[in-house]
């Protein structure tokens, strides 16, 4: 038997295939699974989802046969019927997200500058205002990144 | 007519061993064959076949739900893999449970032709499949071949000779 030639098509398939392709496959046929499994746990048979989902056995086959392309609300029936986590969904949470701002400014008086808010407004006065660009300091001041 | 499996290391995976089959000499086999007969009309389902076959060796194993079964005659393990409600190709294997899958042939089965046997082609296929089928059955009863320990390789004389041979 002569050695295969790396030529053939079915190397050529295989080094067209992409990782996102591949990805996709994986996710349906592992989802096919997760079904599978779960049906298997509460002892049902396809005939048994069918009824349930008021669907045809042909289109409980299909499911499972690692080829179908789900929609979400397929999913989220199939969920309530087999009692199965399926989709992931976490909620999004609202977050506290603390911004840091340095502030540099010359100055004769280190005193006159221990506190900000006791700065008197002769020497220095800060207006600060949110623009598209971030935060504006007015006279000497400067915001570094 | 002789027959040889051997393992395709490349589509051979950590849950799934998947062998090729060689009829005769052959440099080529059934399932290159199947590729090449198929590649200029239906190239987009079969690189769909070999993504899910990659799937099956690295991920899920050849698990029954992928699978028409029933395809040849009762107890020889001769299965389809599912085919696409659109597609238009039909590939016969043997499946020895999750872990190991003899890829066969096949060839176009429009969804207008109810079974393979209506398909010349096919019938052709299927039937070489039952006859390896047969073999590697008796062969597993000699014990001239036995499965590894686990399960998803053949160990022993993987070549089949015909008796009339």
């Amino acid at each position: 038997m002569k050695k295969q030639k790396n030529n053939t098509v079915f190397n050529q398939l295989l080094d067209e295939i992409t990782p996102v392709e591949q990805h996709r496959t994986d996710n349906r046929m592992r989802m096919a699974t997760k079904i599978d499994n779960a049906l298997k746990a509460k002892g049902w048979k396809n005939a048994d989802l069918a009824r349930a989902m008021d669907k045809h056995k042909s289109v409980i086959t299909l499911w499972l046969s690692g080829v179908h392309n789900f929609k979400i609300d397929t999913l989220s029936d199939i969920e309530e019927v087999l009692d199965v986590k399926l989709l992931n969904v976490i909620k999004d949470k609202s977050r506290v997200v603390n911004y840091f701002m340095h502030i540099e400014q010359n100055t004769a008086s280190l005193e006159a500058n221990s506190n900000f808010s006791e700065m008197s407004q002769e020497s220095f006065s800060p207006t600060v205002s949110e623009s598209d660009e971030g935060y504006k300091l007015s006279k000497n001041s400067k915001i570094l990144a | 007519m002789k027959y040889k499996i051997r393992k395709n290391h490349k589509l051979s995976g950590n849950i799934t061993g998947v062998y090729h089959v060689y009829i005769n000499d052959d440099h080529e086999s059934l399932f290159d064959r199947f590729l090449n007969e198929n590649i200029s009309s239906y190239k987009n389902e079969l690189k769909d076949i070999v993504q899910r076959l990659n799937t099956i060796a690295n991920e899920t194993g050849a698990r029954e739900q992928f699978f028409k079964t029933k395809e040849g005659k009762p107890g020889d393990h001769i299965e389809a893999l599912y085919d696409k409600p659109k597609s238009n190709l039909r590939l016969f294997c043997i499946r020895f449970g999750q872990q190991l899958l003899i890829l066969g042939g096949g060839g176009v089965k429009p969804k207008s032709m109810r079974t393979w046997q209506e398909s010349e082609k096919l019938t052709t296929e299927n039937l070489m499949l039952q006859e390896l089928s047969d073999k590697i059955g008796e062969a597993l009863k000699e014990g001239t071949i036995k499965f590894s320990d686990d399960y998803k390789a053949f160990e022993g004389t993987l070549t089949f000779k015909d008796d009339k041979l």
